[in-house]
């Protein structure tokens, strides 16, 4: 069993290495400052701060749709907005939160941390990176700003056809759902590459996949599934925006298209995407809660296997969205089967994690405080989650609150709770500051007691009979307290999100500095300087356990690389490139491309060509030839690659 | 780095493409397997009961077979055999040869440390795959196909 070590005197072993050659490598790896660098950057932690801060905005503006469409249900027939914009808000909401706001967010933990975990300095694309953070951007800005010409998609987050096609639902609407979605789904499959090459091709020497943290794991197998579930949405949201603009009939049951196509290509994707938001949350869980147990993640095989095999098997129950269409009943026990299994490998998660709890010394801070919440929570929505994989409660509570309330409870406690968690834990890193305490636990309590009061009532009203998605209701359901009782919770929770907000505001101000490890964590990124330099390590170390920062052998390597040309690597801006499954060290190192501008140029020009489309202004399309152009410039083979003996002489420009 | 177990230096290329080839399958055999499984037998059951083939009883056929018998024999049986041979595949590996390597050798072998891994991930992933597809045959036993 691994322990924290009392003794943290070897933890200065990489800031001996930096004060030894960080003033050389800050030559190969200089901080840039000012306008340009601003646009032009790829540094992977300016860009996961970029996705972290922009996501956070998005949640905002979604949390605002969410707050005035409880203030309309607050009692029974509302009149604060019209039914044409609350078919926007909840749609907008519902859309914004999954694609805008958890995804981006976690890709941005993914971005500052990934390489840091790892020990290397940066993603393996860097220019790619910058490139999918642009593109996310402007998604964003396109579907919220659709709002201000009522413009918003109103069909619901699975916009479901007929309802979504062209004779229902005229206007821009849909367009912009499918378009947006075509045009982020660009941006997370460049982010979802990106992380994978760099996981397994940039590992520290020695660091063999079973020393891999669970994060990282997390992160990879959440990109498989985004490299194999986005298609189906992408060819999806492709054909409705043809049926829509050019008159093809892919879901037009009427003209011998399949209407029940768009629910198995829309959930084909969306209940591997319900993992694909929570199960990075549960690597940040399974990064936080073994440094504040003071050891190393129990059964680490076992919560591998848990993240591996959700991964999988979430591709397969697809259909239990569709319990209620009149599929043939043994098509669907197929799809419970595995309902019912995947709720196993979340167990055995819970189980880790208590586990490690027990078996170690708990230090009961702000971080592990949100992880506690989120494990109650969590573990509540899980509950709901396998009534539902009964094929007959199923039939009967499908489309009712208790649904909304059900995968609140998941998303909500599943990511936001480990979301915040990881940003009071990783904020000392990211931003060099400390949290208040005091601020961090009124925070969590405000929250966590607005979020029960907001969601847990709305089982009860779904278990009354009220559907979701309705804009009023009458007074004489027996739902009105239920739905006071969910507006009031709301607003508790809006405090309680906002407390956060100044905590973290005020750290930013007033915070005391942070030291490099202030937690004592287990794992790399705890060996660079708060905030990291922009080469993160002085000296990339070699790893010999899973805990790399509570063992003597990888601690004393950044000071045996100090001497190593190839550890330190200051005359090549560079890194190293070590085998997929045992991380053995391979030749030569792989040369890093400068900042550019061109990763903004290229995304600029799809983003005006998304808009020319939108609009049906055809010849505006002709604008992604400058994308091309700019793709062209940007893969041209400036320089050769960096000869077999790993002397300098530039690279690729990926 | 160290070097490669003498007595895995020793086996010729073959054997050594073999133990690989065997090693994946017993990491990834069963998770294909369901795979297949789920694909085969949702997707007939969907396709014949939309176009309704009957056989000479009124039962709905399928290449000739009755559905039932397909999903239950082609689609089913088969797969959770392959599933079955997985498991019985990353046990032995488990518990004969890693698991006994692994202990003389703990902690200074990232190879060998690395494959107990998989081998404990295909364990998992296999226990998964056999009770997936024994759940589904089951149902194909329970239900009669197209109500
Ligand atoms: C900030 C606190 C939040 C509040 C107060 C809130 C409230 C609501 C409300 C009132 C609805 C509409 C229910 C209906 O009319 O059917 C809704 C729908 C939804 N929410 Fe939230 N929500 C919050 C956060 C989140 C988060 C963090 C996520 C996901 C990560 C999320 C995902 C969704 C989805 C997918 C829908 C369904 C939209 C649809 O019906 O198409 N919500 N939420």
């Amino acid at each position: 069993m691994t322990v924290k070590p009392d003794t943290t005197t070897a933890a200065s072993a990489p800031r001996a290495a930096d004060d030894a050659v960080g003033e050389r490598l800050s030559e190969t790896w200089p901080e840039e400052h000012g306008l340009w660098a601003w646009f032009t950057t790829v540094d992977h932690k300016k860009i996961g701060r970029r996705y972290m801060v922009t996501a956070a905005a998005y949640f905002v503006l979604a949390g605002v749709a969410a707050l005035v469409m409880r203030t309309q249900l607050a009692g029974p027939n509302g009149d604060v907005v019209d039914p044409e914009l609350f078919d926007q808000l909840f749609s907008l909401h519902g859309t914004a939160m999954i694609f805008l706001f958890a995804t981006p967010m976690l890709f941005g933990f993914g971005n500052f941390l990934v390489p840091l975990m790892l020990g290397t300095r940066d993603m393996a694309f860097p220019r790619l990176n910058a490139f999918g953070y642009w593109v996310f951007a402007a998604a964003g800005i396109l579907m919220f700003g659709s709002l201000l010409f009522e413009a918003a998609p109103n069909a619901g987050w699975f916009a479901y056809v007929p309802l979504s096609g062209s004779d229902h639902s005229p206007g821009y609407n849909l367009d912009v759902y499918t378009l947006g979605l075509l045009f982020l789904g660009v941006s997370t499959t460049a982010g979802a590459i990106n992380f994978i090459v760099t996981a397994l091709k940039l590992r520290a020497p020695g660091m063999s996949l079973n020393r891999v943290p669970v994060f990282v794991w997390a992160i990879v197998v959440t990109s498989f599934m985004v490299i194999f579930a986005l298609p189906p949405l992408n060819v999806a949201n492709a054909m409705l925006f043809l049926d829509r603009r050019f008159g093809t009939n892919f879901f037009d049951t009427a003209e011998g298209g399949d209407a029940v196509l768009w629910q198995h290509l829309f959930w084909l994707f969306g209940h591997p995407d319900v993992y694909i938001i929570v199960l990075p949350a549960l690597g940040i869980v399974s990064a936080i809660v073994p440094t504040f147990s003071r050891r190393a993640i129990a059964a680490y095989p076992l919560i591998v296997l848990a993240t591996v095999a959700t991964g999988i098997i979430s591709f397969g129950v697809w259909v239990h969205h569709m319990f209620a269409v009149g599929l043939p009943d043994l098509s669907l026990t197929f799809f419970s089967a595995a309902s019912l299994i995947i709720t196993v490998p979340a167990g055995i998660q819970v189980f880790c994690w208590l586990g490690t709890m027990l078996m170690g010394r708990l230090v009961l801070n702000v971080a592990m405080l949100w992880v506690l919440g989120f494990i109650v929570l969590f573990v509540l929505g899980g509950v709901t989650g396998v009534m539902f994989a009964i094929v007959p409660f199923d039939q009967q509570t499908t489309d009712s609150y208790f649904v909304v309330a059900h995968f609140h409870y998941v998303l909500f406690g599943g990511a936001v709770f480990p979301i915040i968690a990881g940003l009071f834990y990783w904020w000392p890193k990211f931003t060099g500051r400390m949290t208040s305490r005091r601020g961090g636990l009124w925070s969590f309590w405000l929250t966590f007691a607005g979020f029960n009061l907001a969601f847990f009532p709305m089982h009860i009203s779904g278990l009354l009979g009220m559907p979701r998605r309705i804009y009023v209701y009458p007074g004489d359901t027996g739902w009105t307290v239920w739905n006071l009782l969910s507006t009031l919770g709301a607003y508790l929770l809006t405090v309680g999100l906002l407390v956060t907000l100044g905590t973290l505001v005020h750290s930013l101000r007033r915070g005391e500095r942070a030291t490099d490890d202030p937690w004592g964590g287990e794992t790399l990124e705890w060996a660079a300087t708060s905030p990291p330099k922009v080469y993160n390590l002085p000296v990339i170390p070699t790893a010999h356990s899973l805990t790399p920062m509570w063992d003597e052998r990888s601690l004393a390597s950044f000071t045996d690389g100090i001497a190593d040309d190839e550890r330190v690597l200051a005359h090549q801006h560079a890194v190293l490139r070590t085998s997929e499954l045992d991380g053995r060290l391979e030749h030569p190192p792989l040369e890093m491309p400068e900042d550019s501008p061109l990763p903004l140029v290229v995304a600029a020009s799809l983003f005006a060509g998304t808009l020319a489309l939108l609009l049906g202004w055809y010849e505006g399309t002709l604008v992604l030839l400058v994308a091309v152009a700019a793709l062209c410039w940007w893969l041209w083979p400036h320089r050769s690659p960096i000869p077999e003996d790993g002397a300098d002489g530039g690279g690729g420009q990926t | 780095m160290p070097a490669p177990r003498s007595s895995q230096r020793r086996l010729p290329a073959g054997a050594r493409r073999l133990g690989a080839g065997l090693m994946w399958f017993a990491v990834l055999g069963g998770i294909t397997a369901w795979a297949i499984h789920l694909v085969l037998a949702w997707g007939t059951v969907e396709l014949a009961c939309t176009r309704a083939e009957t056989g000479p009883g009124g039962e709905v056929t399928v290449l000739g077979m009755s559905l039932r018998g397909f999903v239950a024999a082609v689609a089913t049986a088969i797969p959770l055999a392959v599933a079955i041979a997985s498991l019985i595949a990353s046990w032995r590996f488990r518990s004969r040869q890693l698991a006994g390597e692994h202990r003389e050798t703990a902690g200074d072998e990232p190879r060998l440390d690395r494959a107990v891994l998989m081998v404990q991930l295909g364990l998992g992933l296999n226990v998964f795959s056999v009770l997936m597809i024994a759940f589904g045959g089951l149902a194909v036993l329970w239900f009669s196909p197209c109500t």
